[in-house]
């Protein structure tokens, strides 16, 4: 500036200075000259940074002499006009211009597809239309946003025309005078990925919660179970204790069976999966249910993919289908539709959040839809948590849909819930596709395979309290159990069975034929099977050796799990275990 | 001295508009009382703008004392224009 003074003054001054010499006129007409077209370059400079600066209003076009620097400077605004209009048009987010009132002026194309509505229904609405917000709070909402010159939120935007998008709206005030900008970005899939994804988190945490609890409550229950029985068996039949101790295996057997489907949807169950059709699941399901089902409620059955072969325990798979259907059927009050249906889907390496425990392949689906008033969102949330209900205190556990995940889960696979207010519900349960065996193995040659690979227990008691406690018990500890409540069933089991039994577990004194009879039979057909007798009396007509081992009544569960283990491995054939 | 201003504007043009009320607050703020502004709207009178070679509004013409001094735009930098004032005073 000082510069630019110094000779401005000393142009004003020169022409004033008197008298003149010779050539100062030509000197002055110079001067002047150089004064007019510095102040032809000031105005140019100072058009084109006005320009530039977009603090203009309207551009002569046309003006003869127009300089150079302004022809570019020009060019230069067109062209980053265009560029900025690119930007705003392309961006990814929704951007929206606001006037001082908060009335929309302009959207790009992606804030429109956010809102739902054209570049013409737009204009002149103000986001009172799209959230719901009284006037009142817009009025200090928008107040509040000019004097901050910023505002972040979520919101729930309603589309004029039906639909709602969860948006994360973010604004600046006075981007230009008088203009405020708001980005939009539609975060509706990711926030309902992430509740799907803590909702199996939360299952998942539940599911161990309930499985370690109903564990270990379950060890407790086989105590009294197995020690009732056998309090039971030392009594006289007249013994007045008798009723009582009936009645606390009745309660504890209750209780076993409630354990049983939180074990389920812990996954802790033991599951006999074998290859089976999901035709023959469905129709054996839908034969069951078919008689429950009120004159109101229609079954339709598809059979979009009944030969695709799964590996499930039919017996858990065609329950979880019977409770999902009667789900189906108690949520039709007043009568519908049932749909059930198979498909094949793949499922690749990019799945879903809740799926990350499937295994990329074809899965089989089984999909059972019901017309009936569908479910709120904070139902479809909890629906597979156990203890939940929305049925009356006492006509349901909450336990069925529970046990349903923990199954399905178990056995590979995956249940998903669609469901909206008056669409009815859908489930989907995923199985894994049993993959034909490359040698074209018979599917009998598989589950011979899957013999070999666990030790069977033959057992044979006549007291079925006791043969349910020491089968269950086995069970559990991963055995394979053929039982029998009488030697010549065992004999029967025997002779049925194509596999190795490598121990044969049986009471000593028992109609008919006794223990050591029975044994003596069994290893003549089989001679690798090792045998260990359960007696409350121990003088019986046995006596310890070598080959003859002796489980004493009454025993517990560690006592018989020991006991089982030292028999199988004094076995020929040791196999390993998990 | 006295100054004179020319400030051209197009009509309610938003930077026009803006450039008014700034020019206006400048000259109220300077305290001065022989600031002479003259508003010519170029709808109005296009052959004046086109006299004074106005390309573009809002423009704004210091043409007392001379030389010819412009500042184009809404004149929302005020320093730019007061030093413009500033400088004639001390001149």
């Amino acid at each position: 500036m000082t510069d630019k003074r110094t000779i401005r003054s000393e142009a004003k001054s020169e022409p004033d200075k008197s008298p003149r010499p010779a050539g100062a006129d030509e000197k002055a007409a110079l001067l002047a000259e150089i004064e007019d077209l510095r102040a032809q370059l000031q105005s140019a400079r100072e058009t084109a940074r006005a320009l530039i600066a977009r603090e203009v209003d309207s551009v002569a076009q046309g003006a003869g002499d127009t300089p150079a620097l302004l022809r570019e400077a020009q060019a230069a605004l067109r062209e980053g006009q265009a560029q900025l209009r690119a930007i705003f048009e392309g961006a990814l987010d929704g951007l929206v211009l606001m006037d001082g009132e908060g009335s929309f002026l302009e959207g790009n194309p992606a804030a429109l597809e956010i809102l739902g509505v054209s570049a013409d229904e737009l204009a002149g609405k103000t986001a009172a239309d799209f959230v719901e917000v009284s006037p009142e709070d817009f009025e200090a909402g928008w107040s509040a946003f000019l004097e901050e010159r910023h505002f972040e939120a979520e919101h729930v935007v309603v589309r004029p025309a039906g639909g709602q998008r969860r948006v994360e709206i973010r604004a600046r005030a006075n981007v230009s005078p008088g203009r405020h900008l708001a980005v939009l970005r539609d975060v509706t899939e990711r926030r309902r990925l992430e509740e799907t994804l803590r909702q199996s988190h939360r299952l998942e945490s539940i599911g161990r919660l309930a499985g370690g609890l109903a564990h270990d409550l379950n060890n407790t229950l086989m105590v009294i179970t197995g020690f009732t029985s056998l309090a039971q068996q030392g009594r006289p039949p007249s013994d007045p204790t008798q009723g009582h101790l009936e009645e606390v295996l009745r309660a504890a057997n209750e209780g076993a069976e409630l354990l049983k489907q939180l074990l389920a949807f812990g996954r802790r169950e033991t599951l006999s999966p074998k290859p089976t059709t999901l035709g023959q699941l469905v129709a054996s399901a839908t034969r069951m249910t078919g008689r429950l089902l009120r004159e109101d409620v229609e079954l339709v059955v598809g059979h979009g993919a009944d030969d695709v072969v799964v590996h499930v325990d039919p017996a858990r798979v065609e329950h979880v289908l019977m409770d999902v259907l009667l789900n189906a059927r108690d949520a039709m009050d007043g009568g519908g539709t049932i749909t059930v249906d198979t498909a094949v889907e793949s499922v690749g390496t990019d799945r879903k959040p809740g799926w990350e425990t499937l295994a990329p392949g074809r899965y089989a689906v089984i999909s059972v839809h019901d017309s009936g008033p569908g479910m709120a969102p904070e139902t479809r949330r909890r629906i597979f948590e156990p203890f939940f209900t929305t049925k009356e205190a006492g006509k349901g556990t909450g336990l069925g849909l529970a046990t349903v995940y923990g199954i399905i889960k178990q056995s590979l696979g995956h249940i998903e819930c669609e469901t909206e207010v008056g669409q009815g519900t859908t489930f989907r349960i995923y199985l894994p596709v049993e993959e034909e065996p490359a040698h074209g193995s018979a599917p009998s040659e598989t589950a011979t395979a899957g013999i070999d690979e666990v030790e069977t227990v033959l057992v044979v008691e006549d007291e079925d309290a006791i043969r349910r406690f020491v089968v269950q018990m086995l069970r559990r500890e991963g055995y394979r159990v053929l039982e029998a409540a009488r030697p010549g069933d065992a004999l029967l089991a025997s002779e049925q069975e194509p596999g190795p039994i490598q121990l044969l577990l049986s009471d000593v004194v028992m109609p008919r034929m006794s223990g050591p009879e029975l044994a003596k039979r069994i290893v003549a057909e089989r001679p690798d099977t090792q045998v260990l007798f359960m007696s409350g009396y121990a003088a019986d007509d046995l006596k310890e050796t070598s080959d003859v081992k002796l489980l004493s009544k009454p025993f517990g569960p560690e006592e018989l799990s020991a006991a089982v283990r030292r028999a199988l491995d004094a076995g020929p054939k040791r196999l390993a275990r998990p | 001295m006295t100054v004179v201003l020319r400030l051209y504007v197009a009509g309610k043009a938003p930077n026009s508009v803006a450039a008014r009320r700034a020019l206006k607050r400048i000259v109220e703020q300077s305290m001065r009382d022989d600031i002479e502004v003259e508003i010519v709207d170029v709808f109005a009178e296009p052959q004046r703008a086109m006299e004074d070679g106005i390309l573009v509004t809002p423009t704004l013409l210091r043409i007392s004392p001379g030389p010819t001094w412009t500042i184009v735009g809404n004149l929302a930098d005020g320093d730019r224009v007061t030093a413009l004032l500033e400088l004639v005073e001390e001149s």
